[in-house]
């Protein structure tokens, strides 16, 4: 088994209850893996016990098939990029990204090597005596990524290391990051909240909740094949619309036994004028449009219908006016959820 | 008009600022250029009414008098020796402590911390007499060990490094570890660099605080052979029946010298100090 293993973990703060729960989860070697859910679902918690950072309360924990319960951070064959990035800021660029080969005492000549290359990397090579606090957000970022490839691990831990970037250079970093990835070859788990983030990079994404795993699975399948409702509801912007099957206008006589609500994505939806009873095929609703936003490509109109809001997006054409309409789903596009949220395949 | 009336504001306000910097600036030098005056003019001088703003001709003969007065380079000598001595155990003292007190969860660590804190609220005047009793038993009066040990170290400085500490983000001695660091390697390589101002400032506390400090040596020797410049200093006012303030002043001027210098040495440090740990 290579790649990172857990199993069966446990975490708990002190005397609190759990936060996570017999967590069995498989990171594939040379994946690039997310771990996406909301703010407070244990995102981190995995990742910093991965790291060795916080101690597993029961469980165990596998790099490349071996147990990590007694190695320690340094010793685990990793590298983390942190939120904040965690420069030392009494040390220089330099000195930052070689101070982990010091600690292992890399002999000079190949520590020397190592940084060069390193820095080229990441376009710092002009900047390599300048403390961190004399750099952008950034650079400041670049360095917090070339002090962890200049170690070669096996494994890139990244808690969130997007999220103090403007959006512009979140959308760079982010190409930067797929293209290193590439590159190295090495297995990166890389923690986020952001589902843009996680569609984008992940090759592998892992979807908790309450320190539970709601869907693990490639981006595409999570986003065509949600397994629940709160990966439906997760993933994709504006999010599935779901709506009670009782509460519909007009009946899906089509619908699977144990049906109980239904779903569709905003970007399958089509808006019509009038209804037209020999389109059996279709979910529809009826609604008055109560807002819309026009944003270039794209826009997206919100009803207000008999089951609750509804939200379609349509790609460029003539704008909707207000007023009331149909909006219809092909039956091709609907998922079916039971009482319990699972979805009915 | 109203452009006029925004120029005189302007430069009123200019001027309100001028006026206060000099009034600062007054506050705080008028009383060194008056302690130097009255070290260069003759006892008649001192003792004039109204009193003189500006003498004419030094009377630098007053710190030959300090010196024929009282063994001024014994005692700058054992002056030296004690705040040196203060320094380096306080080093040694307050540094572990204060990064246990912040790093580390032990037995009784909040109950130690709180004692820590709670010496510094008991006043000098009432432990001295003990303290005293118990040098003078163990027949350490009139040694340098009664002038370093009462202050080897600080609660104060135990207290303001903890914080420092405290306020290093978790994250970067995570990383640190990530780094294959050892706790040695954290601590000096990390903990010590970042904490650098706050122990530079309490280093020049310590070092002005003793260095003028009168009443523990004072107290705590009995003899010449070991007594600092402040003590001597001090009796420099009795010699001769009547008050000399002449000779007073210049010997003043020789305690503080010192002092002086390192401010002006160290002034870039200094103020980076106070204003790292403001900002932070
Ligand atoms: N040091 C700690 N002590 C006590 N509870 C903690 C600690 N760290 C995290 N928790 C709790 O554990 C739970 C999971 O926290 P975690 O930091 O893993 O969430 P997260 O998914 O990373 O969230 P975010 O997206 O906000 O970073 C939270 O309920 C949090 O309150
Ligand atoms: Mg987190």
């Amino acid at each position: 088994m290579t790649g990172i293993e857990l199993r069966g973990v446990e975490k708990a703060y002190g005397k609190n209850p759990p936060v996570i729960e017999n967590l069995d989860l498989q990171i594939e070697e040379g994946s690039f893996t997310i771990l996406l859910g909301p703010s407070g679902c244990g995102k981190s918690t995995i990742l910093r016990m991965i790291a060795g950072l916080e101690r597993e309360t029961a469980g165990h924990i596998f790099i490349n098939g071996e147990d990590m319960r007694d190695v320690s951070p340094g010793g685990r064959g990793i590298a983390m990029v942190f939120q904040n990035y965690a420069l030392y800021p009494t040390m220089t660029v330099k000195e930052n990204i070689e101070f982990g080969l010091k600690n292992i005492k890399t002999p000079k000549q190949e520590r020397e090597a190592r940084v060069t290359e390193v820095v080229k990397m990441v376009g710092l090579t002009n900047y390599v005596n300048r403390k961190p606090q004399h750099l952008s957000g950034g650079q400041r970022q670049r360095v917090a990524l070339a002090r962890a490839i200049v170690k070669k691990p096996k494994v890139f831990l990244m808690d969130e290391p997007l999220s103090n970037l403007d959006a512009k250079l979140r959308a760079q970093i982010r190409t930067d990051l797929i293209e290193l990835h590439r590159n190295l070859g090495a297995t990166f788990v890389y923690v986020t909240h952001d589902q843009v983030e996680a569609m984008s990079m992940g090759t592998d994404i892992v979807l908790l909740d309450n320190g539970r795993i709601r869907q693990q699975g490639s981006p595409g399948s999570i986003y065509s094949a949600p397994r629940n409702l709160f990966t439906a509801q997760f993933i994709g912007s504006p999010p599935m619309n779901v709506v009670k099957a009782e509460d519909m206008e007009y009946r899906v006589d089509h619908a699977p036994h144990g049906t109980v609500s239904l779903g569709f994505r905003p970007e399958n939806a089509v808006i019509v004028s009038e209804r037209n009873p020999s389109e059996r095929g279709r979910a529809l609703f009826r609604g008055e449009l109560a807002a819309r936003e026009i944003l270039g490509d794209h826009a997206i109109y919100k009803f207000k219908t008999a089951c609750g809001s509804i939200r379609a997006k349509i790609m460029s054409g003539s704008t909707v006016e207000y007023g009331e309409w149909f909006v219809g789903v092909d039956r091709k596009y609907l998922y079916y959820f039971d009482e319990k949220g699972d979805a009915i395949i | 008009m109203r452009a006029r009336a925004v120029i005189f504001r302007a430069a009123f306000g200019r001027a309100c600022r001028a006026a206060v910097n000099l009034l600062i600036f007054a506050v705080f030098f008028i009383p060194f250029y008056w302690m130097f005056l009255t070290a260069i003019k003759s006892l008649g001088q001192t003792l004039r009414t109204p009193p003189v703003f500006w003498v004419s001709a030094a009377h630098w003969e007053n710190f030959r008098k300090v010196f024929d007065a009282i063994p001024f380079f014994s005692m700058l000598k054992n002056n030296v020796v004690m705040t040196l001595g203060i320094m380096i155990c306080q080093f040694f003292t307050v540094i572990p402590a204060a990064y246990a007190f912040a790093r580390f969860k032990f037995a009784g660590g909040g109950f130690l911390f709180g004692l820590t804190l709670a010496t510094m609220m008991i006043p000098a005047q009432l432990v001295f007499l003990p303290l005293f009793l118990m040098f003078s038993r163990m027949g350490l009066i009139n040694s340098y060990a009664s002038l370093i040990l009462p202050w080897a170290t600080s609660p104060f400085a135990i207290f303001m490094l903890r914080q420092t500490f405290k306020q290093v983000p978790r994250e970067l001695i995570e990383a640190a570890k990530l780094d294959s660091a050892s706790e040695w390697k954290i601590i000096f390589k990390l903990m010590l660099p970042i904490a650098r101002p706050t122990i530079v400032t309490l280093g020049l506390v310590t070092f002005i605080l003793n260095w003028n400090d009168y009443f523990w040596p004072f107290v705590l020797t009995t003899n010449n052979a070991v007594r600092t410049l402040p003590v001597g200093i001090t009796s420099l006012n009795t010699v001769d029946g009547g008050v000399r303030y002449h000779v007073l002043m210049a010997g003043n001027l020789l305690l503080v010298a010192p002092v002086l210098a390192v401010f002006f040495f160290a002034r870039k440090q200094i103020i980076k100090a106070f204003t790292y740990m403001g900002g932070k």
